[in-house]
């Protein structure tokens, strides 16, 4: 065997801190489009794509074509924060605007997505094409009610104090507004539930809420989304999101589970695809309307086949490809040893 | 756009291999060969003490402070300034750092640039000249920023365009910059750059990035009534020539020019893509030297002025180490071999 033909290809390693879209193939081609001409696809049908990608990483795309991945996930660089969360990371995707709400590892993991322009924490407005992003500035949740846990013991899981005043970067949150397609979607990334009332009148009512709900509560519990939902943002559709997704979420990370028992307390649609697409007319009769991916997620996950009984069609090892004493190119001809 | 199927590794900080369609051969890559694995730490935010507090109250309040009816701008070396909003909101843009490989443009840094507290980060392009935004302790970062953003008591415009390929400069042509910068991110007359245009206190800021000299018209019919240009001027022509600088500024009506990107001693590395400062630019035309890394400004007192360069020469807003190489007189004795084993 020829040992310089491996089949890996040579290549080197380059550790990456912060920016990497240099390093991404990414160009500004479709925003310089967005920009000069306000749409980057000429047939539009005027629908609102929503695509999940787990946890709760969504990609909004907008009628005229417009990419925006909110949340993407990692693990934290760092174990100390929270240790292992995904057993996977963040998938190949496109888009042209990602987004982060805060500084967590289960939503900062900008460098996984290639897109050529990233808005990390926003407040303010942006707009571009046909889109307005508009960041709200307030607080991660430091005492989420959930009866699993509370802001004490997450002080002492990080050994930092989380809520303000005083807290670090990590424990604040911007919420994502984005309004295109006549629509207002709000993605909340990990808000406290208690946001100012001032934010909330200035948010407004909403037509779809990306929420942060599940069933274990680990940041918005059934309780205190429905509260916000009736009270403040009215939204017609709802999405689940922060819960586990068999095959990316680590099962004991933090004791999250699905979201199913919330969407079937509620009118409810479960979506068979990883992405939903609607016009603001196709959803105008829907009030708090829950729409759950569950684990369709907008890519394939691989589910490593560990439930009893064991099903997945294991060759014998007799039958299994390669050379198995693949060293013996070195045996010397005509003795033992050399 | 097409959706990957492939399922990504799971391993913590794994190493990811850029994938493109055309991969290139080295020749095509000019010696570079394939594209790196990379070790991604990605974004450090999460490190950062500060919090959001300054961001909401700007968000609830439109400011910091009252308003002192002044811009001011501070130079922190390259490409980097700090704009400060007459409401207090601080805007830095184009941190930088040495580079993540130093087999890509080598290092061009005898420092780093400190960690500096800004409440906007704004990046205009992905070279480590101008995209190191982990050295900021940032209420909130944009990169690569195109379109319209409003917050609080300003207004900035991302002209999302590309960045300079030819200088013609006699030094720096399309070879030797590919030499100094092979990254091999994209083709070589299509890197990005957002041309970012900054409107507060009545005042029109333009800062270039490491933008072409020939963008299309409808970026210049944005550029127009300018008041200060930061442009990335050098004598030695290493992205503008200083006639690109004269040609560019007024096109834009600019009544100050602003030169960064330019070699200051104790920062940059002689030879590293750069060897002179930008003082023959400065002193050749209509100027002013700025003593100190900081200038305050408003409308009435730039209306007179028409191209006027201001020119911070070698004062940042930070101290540069400098370590002083001398011959000493008296040859000092070793130091006692201590028994630190003892102590245990």
């Amino acid at each position: 065997m020829d040992m310089t033909k491996l089949p890996n290809p040579k290549t080197w390693l380059v550790p990456v801190i912060g920016d990497n879209s240099f390093y991404q193939g990414v160009k500004n081609d479709r925003l310089i489009k967005a920009q000069k001409e306000g749409k980057i696809k000429d047939d539009s049908d005027g629908k609102v794509t929503i695509s999940f990608y787990g946890m709760i990483a969504y990609k909004v795309t907008t009628p005229a074509g417009l990419e925006i991945v909110i949340d993407p996930y990692r693990n934290a660089p760092d174990l100390d924060l929270g240790g292992i969360w995904f057993l996977s990371q963040f998938p190949d995707t496109t888009a042209d605007i990602v987004v982060s709400t805060h500084a967590h590892g289960d939503h900062d993991a900008m460098m996984r997505v290639p897109a050529s322009m990233a808005l990390d924490r926003l407040a303010g407005t942006v707009e571009i094409g046909d889109v307005k992003i508009t960041g709200f500035p307030d607080k991660h949740v430091s005492n989420p009610q959930n009866g699993i846990y509370d802001g004490l013991l997450l002080e002492k899981a990080f050994e930092k104090h989380n809520y303000p005043p005083g807290e670090n970067m990590e424990w604040d949150n911007s919420m994502i507004l984005i309004e295109t397609g006549g629509m207002k979607i709000l993605h909340w990334g990990d808000n406290r539930q208690n946001p100012p009332k001032e934010m909330f009148e200035q948010i407004g009512e909403v037509d779809v809420f990306i929420s942060a709900i599940s069933d274990d509560g680990h940041i918005t519990t059934a309780k205190d989304g429905e509260k916000i939902i009736r009270e403040h943002l009215h939204a017609k559709v709802v999405f689940p999101g922060h819960y586990n997704v068999e095959g990316i979420n680590h099962p004991f990370a933090s004791g999250i589970i699905d979201a199913s028992q919330f969407t079937r307390m509620h009118d409810h649609t479960f979506i068979k695809d990883g992405s939903v697409s609607f016009t603001k007319e196709d959803i105008k009769d829907y009030d708090f309307h829950v729409m759950y991916f569950g684990e369709n997620v907008d890519w394939s996950v691989l589910k490593w086949p560990h439930k009893f009984p064991y099903t997945y069609p294991v060759k014998p090892i007799e039958e299994w490809p390669g050379d198995p004493r693949a060293w013996e190119v070195y045996k010397p001809k005509d003795k033992e040893r050399y | 756009m097409e959706k990957s199927k492939r399922q990504p590794s799971p391993v913590i900080g794994s190493t990811k291999r850029v994938t493109r369609e055309h991969m290139r051969t080295d020749e095509e890559n000019h010696g570079i060969g394939v594209m790196p694995r990379l070790v991604q730490v990605g974004d450090v935010a999460y490190a950062q003490n500060k919090n959001n507090d300054r961001i909401i109250a700007a968000h609830y309040y439109g400011g910091v402070r009252e308003s002192i009816d002044e811009v001011t701008i501070s130079y922190y070396g390259m490409s980097a300034v700090k704009i400060t909003t007459p409401k207090g909101l601080e805007i830095f843009i184009d941190p930088w750092k040495n580079p993540c490989d130093p087999s890509w443009g080598g290092i061009w840094y005898k420092m780093r640039m400190p960690m500096t507290h800004c409440d906007i980060g704004l990046v205009t392009h992905s070279h480590f000249d101008h995209n190191a935004y982990e050295m900021l302790d940032a209420g909130l970062t944009l990169k690569n920023f195109g379109g319209v953003y409003n917050f609080a008591d300003f207004k900035i415009t991302g002209i999302l365009d590309k960045h300079i390929v030819e200088t013609q400069s006699p030094i720096y042509t399309k070879d030797v910059i590919r030499k100094l910068y092979p990254f091999p991110n994209t083709d070589y007359e299509d890197w990005d750059n957002s041309i970012l245009l900054i409107e507060t206190g009545g005042l029109k800021i333009v800062h270039w990035g490491d933008n072409r000299q020939n963008p299309p018209q409808d970026v210049w019919d944005r550029l127009q009534d300018i008041d200060i240009a930061i442009l990335p001027v050098s004598d030695d022509g290493r992205v503008l020539t200083p006639e690109w600088a004269d040609k560019i500024s007024k096109k834009m009506g600019a009544k100050v020019v602003i030169p960064t990107h330019y070699f200051i001693d104790g920062i940059n590395i002689d030879g590293a893509g750069w060897d002179k400062s930008a003082i023959d630019y400065a002193s050749s035309r209509q100027h002013t030297m700025i003593d100190g890394d900081t200038i305050t400004v408003t409308p009435d007192s730039l209306k007179d002025y028409k191209n006027h360069i201001l020119y911070f020469g070698n004062n940042v807003a930070f101290e540069i180490d400098k370590i002083e190489m001398r011959e000493q007189s008296n040859i000092p004795e070793l130091p006692e071999v201590k028994a630190v084993w003892e102590n245990v």
